[in-house]
């Protein structure tokens, strides 16, 4: 289809030509005109004259190059669109920003192939180049020049997500942009010759790495490690302690040990003999900070007090008492501010078996399932204008109310013919009660985060410090009392007063028998030259522009003032 | 304005004038003798020897007897021209919605009075299939008989054959508008044969100097029928307009050849003053 005809402006442009036709058919409408000799009109071409023979039509030079302007007014008018031809294409190298990338120390794929990236953005052949560090979500590389941006590729992520990166370079650039993957290992998938090329400086290496290690709170302190082999070969490590306890390993091909340790509660530190990938042979384990929650049981009802009882203890994550309790449970009058959990049990008359409207946003229905459930619900109870989290049609069983220094949870609940305290819910219901309590207070939700993940800091004032394992500080905004900081480093985070540890417990990362070299798919020669389309309108109405002037200079040159000379 | 009333307006702006005897006659073969010639006036000018054809009554017997050589006595010639005004009668002359006619009319009514005024004897003539006399003498324009341009056809072969009627060593002058298809130097050559002198006066109509027409045109030949159709735009009106600087050159050229006078003018812009000052520029006319 022509592309003048599927536009509307086009077409409608097009109308002016059998209009123009039309003109120029009415002006060849010959008027008779006596004159004294044809003698100066045989001068002028003529269209036809008296006689048997056929001639052609004959159209003045004035209408064709009308004809002409009217064309290439309404091709403008439809958008007309041309291939690009430039070797100078957008760039965009996707650089594989995962701690893969910084194994084998001299050797390593970063410091291998950042020559090869210079040398790519350099060369002049592309234009613009845009840097994506893949790690766990692409970002794109910030500053000027090519070694400001560099800067910022530090091969710290704890995983590369190429896919969203490839995807990501390509917003970036553009439709017409190359894209150049710089990373340690060959794609999954065969990659055939297009856009995308596939630059692997990775080598396979045998790695001993920490795969998992955890710390538990309780009545004793303990450390579990688990270290992985990544060798296809058996290989031998010495495990030290921050104690000053040293063990040799020794693993076999794929071989995993778990070691477990009683510690004190100071912060554990753990080490093996190095290798090529320095990142995993090292964890942090600080105190998980979680002191239970303490709990004041006001509760009438003995079978009701025994029921929440035992959910609070089976939790480990309170302790019952009276001094200066952090959350009130009672089926009494509602303290004056401060965390507690109301209950209203007055005896009911029905039950309802659902179906239940569930909150499922809110940290208190978390992993909640109501399936099966008989609610017995008290009459003449109404918990407005407290936020409902759970109805049974238009009876709200529980709210949420926000009150001074805490919040006021309203369970509205006859235990006598409910089976809600015997059901798998009631626990984790007041699991999630402790937990949610538990984040209110002050210090980090967990001591250990893996590198990577967001760690959450409750902090008691708006603003707070915050010192990265290297030794950057800076200021973080609390949001909601909250600071949440990345922990993109191994080591130890301070956010003033508090700490956690980020270690890198990545396998994936860790296990680099699958690295590897090469050039894979690559950029063909149409996608080389095809820098897809460009708006070429203002050509072709510069083109009318010129047939318009050229129109007006043959009139202006045969006009009869010139000949009155 | 009708044709009597040309005729009248153009007595009346004549009534001023004098025509002017040439100082130098044209060529009658080729540019042989063009000044002063010996011829039959009364005043003496010399003597020469008897060529064979001269007239014996201009032999001087006294010089034959006292010398007995045959010698024969010269005059000078004396210019006492004679005017003869040919008028184009084809029906060009006559185009509807042009005043051709008129400013012919007028400007021949207008030489013939400044004719008399100069003592010259005229002769108006119509070229038309043949040259027709239709006033001589001294006779007032005004009482020319009914004039019509109603030829239809050429006036170039009435011209070529016109040698018969025109008086030798007489003034012609040519009113037309030249618009033939023809070599102009044949005509312009038979024109000057034994002419004191050969003006050429070309009228044409506005509309012909420079036609302000656009769009299709049948144009048709008033003479022969003929016609052509034509767009008429800016380029075709370059073209006409270099085709009539063509044929003017042609003319001039010829009207150079045969020492001529050419003197032109727009029918509808001359009639006021009927070509005073282009023919008191060739030295033709003067106010008496």
């Amino acid at each position: 289809m022509i592309p003048m005809l599927t536009s509307f402006w086009g077409l409608s442009a097009l109308a002016a030509i059998p209009a123009l036709v039309a003109i120029y058919l009415f002006q060849r409408r010959f008027r008779t005109r006596d004159v004294s000799s044809l003698l100066l009109w045989n001068a002028i071409q003529q269209t036809s004259a008296g006689g048997r023979t056929r001639e052609p039509l004959r159209l003045p030079l004035a209408f064709w190059l009308e004809l002409l302007a009217i064309a290439l007014l309404a091709l403008a008018a439809a958008g007309p669109i041309l291939p690009q031809w430039s070797r100078t294409r957008p760039l965009v190298i996707v650089l594989d920003d995962s701690l893969s990338m910084s194994a084998g120390g001299d050797d390593a794929p970063r410091l291998r192939a950042l020559a090869f990236v210079r040398d790519s953005a350099s060369r002049g052949a592309h234009s613009p180049v845009h840097l994506v560090f893949a790690g766990v979500t692409p970002q794109l590389a910030g500053g000027e020049s090519l070694d400001e941006k560099l800067r910022g590729w530090t091969c710290s992520a704890p995983a590369s997500d190429l896919d969203a990166a490839i995807g990501f370079a390509t917003q970036v650039g553009g439709p017409s942009a190359l894209v150049l993957v710089v990373t340690d290992h060959a794609p999954e998938a065969t990659l055939e010759k297009g856009v995308l090329t596939w630059r692997a400086f990775g080598a396979p290496r045998a790695n001993v790495g920490f795969a998992t290690a955890a710390r538990s709170s309780g009545t004793r302190e303990r450390v579990l490690l688990e270290v992985a082999s990544y060798a296809k070969s058996t290989q031998t490590r010495t495990l030290t302690l921050s104690n000053g306890r040293a063990m040799s390993l020794v693993l076999g091909p794929g071989e995993r040990k778990r070691l477990q340790f009683d510690v004190g509660s100071a912060p554990f530190e753990a080490r093996l003999s190095s290798d090529e990938a320095p990142f995993d042979d090292r964890v942090v384990l600080l105190e998980e900070r979680r002191p239970p929650v303490r709990v004041a049981l006001r509760i009438a009802n003995p079978d009701l007090r025994q029921d929440v009882e035992q959910a609070l203890r089976a939790s480990g994550r309170a302790a019952v008492t009276d001094v200066r309790p952090e959350l009130v449970v009672t089926d009494g009058a509602a303290p004056n501010g401060g965390w507690a959990v109301l209950l209203r049990t007055a005896k009911a008359k029905t039950a309802v078996t659902g179906p239940y409207l569930l909150d499922r946003a809110h940290p208190l229905l978390r992993g909640l399932s109501f399936e099966g459930l008989v609610w017995g619900v008290p009459p003449d109870v109404k918990l407005q204008p407290a936020n409902p989290l759970v109805l049974a049609g238009n009876d709200v069983l529980l709210a949420d109310e926000e009150v001074a220094n805490g919040h006021h949870l309203r369970l509205r609940l006859d235990p006598s013919i409910s089976n809600v305290q015997r059901a798998p819910l009631w626990p984790a219901f007041w699991w999630n009660v402790l937990d949610w309590r538990s984040a209110q207070t002050p210090g980090p939700r967990a001591s250990n985060v893996i590198l990577g993940n967001d760690a959450r800091v409750r902090v008691a004032t708006p603003r707070a410090t915050v010192t990265s394992p290297d030794g950057v500080r800076r200021e973080v905004q609390a949001i909601e009392g909250e600071v949440v900081v990345n922990a993109d480093r191994i080591g130890v985070w301070k956010v003033e007063p508090f700490s956690f540890a980020a270690n890198a417990l990545v396998p994936r990362e860790s296990d680099l028998t699958q690295a590897g070299a090469g050039t894979f798919g690559g950029w063909s020669e149409a996608s080389l030259l095809s820098s897809g389309y460009q708006d070429v309108a203002w050509l072709v109405l510069l083109l009318a522009l010129a047939v318009l002037v050229a129109h007006h200079w043959s009139l202006w040159s045969a006009a009869p003032a010139r000949s009155a000379s | 304005m009708n044709f009597r009333e040309a005729i009248l307006h153009g007595e009346r702006m004549g009534a001023g004038y004098s025509l002017v005897a040439p100082r130098a006659l044209v060529s009658n073969s080729g540019g042989g003798r063009v000044s002063r010639r010996a011829g039959g006036s009364l005043e003496f000018r010399d003597h020469r020897e008897y060529h064979p054809g001269d007239d014996l009554r201009h032999v001087d017997w006294n010089v034959v007897a006292r010398s007995d050589r045959l010698i024969v006595k010269q005059f000078h010639e004396e210019v006492s021209p004679v005017v003869d005004l040919i008028v184009d009668g084809s029906r060009s002359m006559q185009l509807a919605d042009t005043r051709k006619a008129e400013a012919t009319l007028a400007t021949a009514s207008f030489l013939a009075t400044a004719a008399r005024n100069a003592g010259f004897p005229y002769t108006l003539s119509m070229a038309r299939a043949k040259p027709e006399v239709v006033a001589r003498g001294a006779m007032r324009p005004i009482e020319w008989p009914e004039l019509a341009f109603d030829f239809a056809g050429s006036p170039a072969a009435t011209l070529l054959g016109s040698a018969t009627i025109l008086r030798p060593l007489g003034i012609r002058i040519l009113i037309s508008d030249l618009l033939w298809e023809g070599e102009p130097r044949a005509v312009l050559s038979s024109l000057a044969q034994n002419a004191a002198a050969l003006i050429v006066v070309q009228l044409l109509a506005e509309s012909e100097e420079a036609p302000d027409v656009r769009g299709g045109w049948r144009v048709v030949d008033v003479e022969t029928g003929q016609w052509r159709e034509v767009v008429f735009d800016a380029a075709a009106a370059a073209r006409y307009h270099d085709a009539l600087l063509r044929h003017r050159a042609l003319w001039d050229d010829a009207a150079r050849h045969v020492k001529a006078i050419v003197v032109r003018g727009v029918a509808e812009r001359v009639i006021e003053r009927l070509l005073f000052d282009e023919l008191a520029a060739a030295e033709i006319l003067r106010a008496s």
